[in-house]
């Protein structure tokens, strides 16, 4: 249900699941196979141009020679007649936009920002385009010289003091294309051009994001052909955000790479392992470059370069080796540790050899200023809360609970311990809220943060898997970040602030986080440091402070902002006494399925890129009724009716709220199709006396051809439609996160008159025995494999016996059972039955033993899954009739059972029944059975 | 919303069969097996077929196996287990046989409540097969499901084309396709012309199609294992059934 599903019906073609036009043989599969494997390289069939063909294409060069075919295209040489440059111009294989319609575009969007980037360690580029036979290509300078790739190639490793020259050039380079905004995403060795003069000068800039490489990457081909070495570990992550920090990542790898000659795999040894006598700065630099979580890496190329610079200037320093080796895995094993030791050692040690580098690092770079030091936690009064609604939290001991990580010192709450520590607050839940605390300035304070919006999927307790946004301090960066965390402990950094000022040891910072909307706002002592906008976490959710080690907090309040918490109608609407078959749905938490995309909040349903389906009572004509909370930005939510699913299609009419219109549509999914179809069929524009954040009652009424929308209370129109015509469930959905309450369901169909003395045979699921292989399912009695459901009320020989029966190719042999008795010695059954056998009906005498078909009928239109089909068996003598959907099939004579029996369901594989009726129509009892 | 994985409204996280047959949620669970049982049946007959069953007992044998998985029995203790989907399948089919025949050994055929007369798809489709001495019954089911698996990919492959009206590009380049998808020993010029494009541009379209083709197939394997790492091994294995014999 998204907008750009099409609103023009897309007729599309329903597969069997043998498609006779594709059915593969065996003799086939070994070509498949080869396809399969050989179209890994799929330009293999490319045969890029000619020189004379490329000459006639770009006019304005002198195209003299083909130099390359790499990777991501073939690279020519050529010079620009006008200025009598000499470029090299790489033309794009025709199939690298991967399908992509947008792709030209965001290729000539990327060439813009590419050649937006002069640098004397940028390769240069003049111009991008299109051939006119639709390839893609761009020129650039002509560098003569090598790339790092064959450098190392052909010298096995380099030079350290090389090596990390040439890094330090790439470092400039991407410190100043990172403040362009412009992030490299492919940075390797072969990416990484020097000149005949020795100059470095980084290429194909960007081009990786117009390719889309880490998606291209993630193909299992790729990784057949071997690991992505270079990527980061978050780029790995589908939806992640990259940011610059992955080509720091990259370029740990790339030093590594040239310094030993190797590519860094599993437990690999630290440069000064493999390099005797190899400064030990060098694995600082790696490991600090390659660290996994990016948050511990560099902040910036240009932190990288500086500490590149002091490698190339100073020598080794004494006290700094001895931290260095540390860090890099005890002073006795330099070099013998894995990255992953050294991260766990490092955060041991965390606090207190950040503190050393820093002090150890140098003059100037010192955070804190010493004379402030007398600010002590107990120096300044209690903050005077600034709002009447504010929620005081943790602010007497009595509230705290202590628990590893939390404790209470000083009139504070002291967060921290081996682990972290995190206390967390959530009723109410609010979307818009106010988070605020003070936090005491201190080097060994490790991560402080206050957050909000955090949500326990599925109700789990590990913080790793809460989303959430948290604002926090960073004492060695002297930064203020706010950043998200998505499911799967996906942290990002949405910005970053520098401290507006020099904070003196232990003085107390205010911090506040609000969030409205999708605006976030950052504020420090009263000073809003930046507005960020972000949308990925909408709902409502806890807020919380948290920190690391030593995370000292105070006065913290928490405002809720939800207007939604106050649930207030939308006004005008008219309270309406409830119809009398109306059923409330999942009005209570306990009614709510347990999904991580469904929770139960503040007295609503909270539906997240999900859907709750009822089945209870499948109807073709009903009205379905919710209370939503109107949001403007949501993409689709809404209610739908006639909804039916089965094996392969589904089918709905939906009436949906999505970006400020409210339509109704139907919706098919075809099998094994794609995607969703979506025809369109009436829209409305969302009212302007609606407001974000009020509660909008919307009211979806479907009977027979007649499709009705209705919005708190008034009608907004009705349309007419025949697509759907059978009966179905009812369904709430999200496309985004949705809210929803009050929501009911009424059931509208007609009761077709029956006959006096008609008995409904088990309508719901309390009427059905307990019996292996029956079950209620869906609003249907499920018989399984050879289950049969027998009525043990009233015998009757003669008797009508009506049963809707769902077709199903593959679960053929489904049927109803008249003058059913069983021989209580034997076991022996004796019955009339009338059985939905694909593609046909028919009646059979089952007697002693053996089966006898006494007639069969075709049924009247091809079989598709989970049709139903109504049948009907009248008894009357030895006179059988047979109906199916209203329409009699025939008439059979047959005397061999003429005792009174039950009536029973049975399937032979699994069967679907429902509104099963029996009318017994013998004479009372006593009176003598008419004469056959 | 059988099929919710291809249903844009409904969406849910990308999941594998195997983590789906997984799920804590009884439904998603039925699901992903109903899933399973519509394409892989036929894998699953033919294995029971060629340990000997004759084909009511094969059928009812298999019905009563998919009855029990579609009560979520049999994978309840495959929550510990690594593994393809494939050969999870076959394992428990193997076990329940096992069983079934002990059940079932000495019981005389009951009178099928169908009547008989026509064959199934499945067992005509049987009849049809070649299979060797070699072919044991594993081996059997594991090309029958490499098999099916194909079948699966080109027809979504064809979907994909027949929805963007590119039905009849899909049609011409198939024969290619199905002789292993390079244009070398094809007329391509001939096949062009038909389609009133350009050879180049046939070309294009050949690569684009072969690279959806990849894809497609890859996430159809994807679906039947854990990780991600396993794909290029599991098509190397079934690969490897279909080399010369």
């Amino acid at each position: 249900m998204d907008d750009s599903a099409p609103t023009q019906p897309v007729p599309a073609p329903m597969p069997q699941r043998h498609q006779a036009d594709v059915f593969v043989n065996e003799s086939d599969m070994q070509h498949l196979f080869n396809a399969a494997s050989t179209a890994t390289s799929p330009s293999r069939d490319w045969q890029p141009p000619t020189v004379e063909a490329l000459q006639k294409m770009l006019p304005q060069y002198d195209i003299s020679a083909f130099v390359a075919r790499g990777g991501m295209g073939v690279v020519y040489k050529g010079e620009q007649r006008a200025l009598k440059r000499a470029v090299a111009i790489k033309v794009l294989p025709p199939d690298i936009d991967d399908g992509d319609m947008h792709f030209a575009e965001r290729f000539k969007q990327e060439a813009q920002s590419m050649a937006r980037l002069s640098h004397p360690n940028i390769v240069s580029v003049f111009e991008a385009g299109e051939t006119p036979d639709g390839l893609l290509y761009f020129v650039m300078e002509f560098i003569e010289g090598t790339d790092v790739q064959q450098m190392i190639a052909g010298e096995g490793k380099l030079e350290p003091q090389h090596a990390l020259s040439i890094i330090a050039h790439v470092c400039d380079a991407l410190a100043f294309a990172h403040e362009e905004g412009v992030i490299h995403r492919d940075i390797k060795p072969s990416n990484i051009m020097v000149d005949k003069k020795g100059r470095v000068k980084v290429a194909d800039f960007g081009l990786a994001k117009a390719v889309n490489v880490e998606s291209t990457m993630l193909t299992s081909a790729n990784v057949a052909m071997g690991t992505p070495d270079f990527i980061a570990p978050e780029s790995l992550i589908t939806g992640a955000r990259v940011d610059h920090r992955a080509d720091l990542y990259a370029l740990g790898v790339m030093l590594y790479v040239m310094l030993t000659g190797q590519i860094p795999r599993g437990r690999f040894q630290m440069p000064t392992g493999m390099i005797p006598k190899l400064d030990p700065r060098y694995d600082a630099i790696v490991d600090k470059a390659m660290q996994t979580d990016r948050e511990l890496r560099y902040a910036s190329a240009g932190a990288m370069r500086t500490d590149i610079d002091r490698i190339l200037t100073q020598p080794v320093p004494a006290q700094m080796q001895t931290i260095a080796q540390t860090a890099a895995g005890g002073v006795g094993t330099p070099g013998s540790s894995t990255l992953a030791s050294i991260q766990r050692r490092r955060r041991l040690l965390a606090a207190g050899a950040i503190t050393m580098l820093v002090v150890i690092a140098g003059a100037g770079e010192l955070l804190y200023k010493h004379s402030h030091a007398s600010h002590g936690p107990d120096a300044t009064t209690a903050l005077k809360s600034s709002r009447p609604d504010a929620i005081k939290l943790w602010d007497v001991p009595e509230k705290v609970t202590l628990k590893p990580g939390v404790e209470w010192k000083d009139g504070a709450l002291v967060l921290g311990g081996p682990t972290w520590g995190t206390m967390r607050f959530g009723e109410p839940k609010s979307r818009d809220a106010i988070i605020r605390a003070s936090i005491r300035m201190n080097l060994n304070a490790d991560r402080p943060q206050i957050g909000l919006r955090l949500t326990r999927p599925g109700g789990t307790e590990r913080l790793e898997d809460q989303p959430r946004y948290m604002l926090g301090i960073r004492a060695g960066e002297r930064q203020v970040a706010l950043r998200m965390v998505t499911q799967g402990d996906v942290q990002t950094d949405l910005q970053t602030w520098p401290l507006p000022r020099a904070y003196g040891v232990d003085e107390w910072a205010r911090l506040e986080l609000k969030a409205v909307g999708d605006e976030l706002t950052a504020t420090l002592d009263g000073q809003v440091l930046g507005v960020v906008h972000n949308s990925t976490q909408t709902g409502a959710g806890e807020v919380f402070v948290f920190a690391r080690a030593n995370g000292w907090f105070r006065d913290i309040e928490y405002v809720p902002l939800d207007k939604s918490l106050t649930a207030e109608p939308s006004p005008g609407r008219k309270a309406t006494p409830l119809e009398p078959r109306a059923i409330r749905l999942w009005d209570s938490p306990d009614k709510v399925p347990k999904r991580s995309g469904v929770h139960w909040e503040n007295g609503s349903l909270r539906i997240d890129r999900d859907s709750v389906q009822y089945y209870g009572t499948c109807n073709r004509d009903a009205i379905l009724r919710a209370e939503l909370r109107y949001n403007p930005e949501i993409t689709s939510s809404g209610l739908s009716l006639r909804a039916r699913f089965g094996d392969a299609t589904s089918s709905y009419y939906v009436f949906s709220i999505a970006r400020g219109a409210l339509q109704i549509s139907v919706d098919t999914s075809p099998a094994r199709a794609p995607a969703t179809v979506r025809k369109t069929l009436k829209t409305w524009p969302v009212p302007a006396s609606i407001k974000a954040d009020q509660w909008v009652q919307m009211e979806f009424r479907v009977v027979g051809r007649t499709l009705t929308a209705m919005l708190d209370g008034e009608i907004l129109g009705s349309v007419e439609d025949g697509a759907l015509t059978e009966a179905g469930g009812a369904v709430v959905h999200s496309n985004s996160t949705g809210f929803f309450r009050n929501i009911v369901y009424v059931p509208l169909d007609p009761v077709p008159p029956l006959e006096p003395g008609t008995l409904k045979l088990w309508t719901d699921t309390a009427s059905l025995p307990a019996q292996e292989g029956v079950s209620w399912q869906k609003g249907t009695i499920h018989l399984q494999t050879k289950a049969t459901l027998r009525h043990n009320g009233a015998d009757s020989r003669d008797a009508i016996l009506r049963a809707d029966i769902r077709r199903n190719p593959d679960r053929s042999g489904a049927g109803i059972y008249l003058r059913h008795r069983v021989d209580a010695a034997t076991k022996v059954e004796d019955c009339y039955r009338l059985i939905l056998n694909q593609p046909a009906v028919a009646l059979s005498l089952v007697h002693a033993g053996k089966i006898t078909e006494l007639k069969s009928w075709p049924l009247h239109a091809p079989a598709t899954n989970d049709d139903w089909v109504h049948l009907e068996l009248r008894a009357i003598g030895d006179t059988f009739t047979v109906m199916c959907d209203g329409q009699q099939l025939g008439t059979v004579k047959d005397a061999t059972l003429t005792a009174p029996g039950a009536v029973a369901l049975s399937a032979a594989a699994d069967g679907w029944f429902r509104y099963v009726t029996y009318t017994p129509l013998d004479k009372p009892a006593g009176a003598p059975p008419s004469k056959p | 919303m059988s099929d919710r994985s291809k249903d844009p409204s409904f969406p849910t996280t990308q999941w594998t069969l195997i983590s789906r047959i997984r799920s804590r949620d009884a439904s998603v669970a039925a699901r992903a097996l109903d899933e399973i049982c519509a394409q892989y049946h036929y894998p699953l007959y033919c294995y029971i077929r060629r340990r000997g069953l004759d084909h009511h007992d094969a059928q009812d044998a298999l019905h009563d196996f998919l009855a029990k998985l579609l009560r979520l029995e049999t994978f309840e203790n495959a929550h510990a287990e690594k593994g393809r989907l494939r050969s999870l399948l076959a394992a428990a089919l193997g076990r329940f046989l096992i069983n079934w025949h002990r059940d079932h050994a000495r019981r005389d055929r009951e009178v099928s409540t169908d009547s008989e007369a026509a064959l199934t798809e499945a067992e005509t489709r049987y009849l049809r097969e070649h299979f060797t001495d070699a072919d044991t019954p594993e081996r059997v089911f594991e090309r029958k499901w490499a098999q099916e698996l194909m079948q699966h990919v080109l027809s979504r492959l064809n979907l994909r084309f027949e929805s963007n009206g590119r039905g009849e590009l899909f049609r011409a380049l198939r024969p290619t396709l199905l002789r292993g998808g390079s244009l070398r020993d094809e007329n391509a010029d001939a096949i062009a012309s038909s389609l009133g494009m350009k050879t180049t541009a046939l070309r294009v379209a050949n690569s684009r199609l072969l690279r959806d083709y990849r894809k497609l197939f890859e996430e159809e394997v994807r679906q039947t294992v854990d990780l991600d790492e396993e794909v290029p091994a599991e098509i190397a294995s079934l690969r490897s059934l279909f080399g010369a014999r």
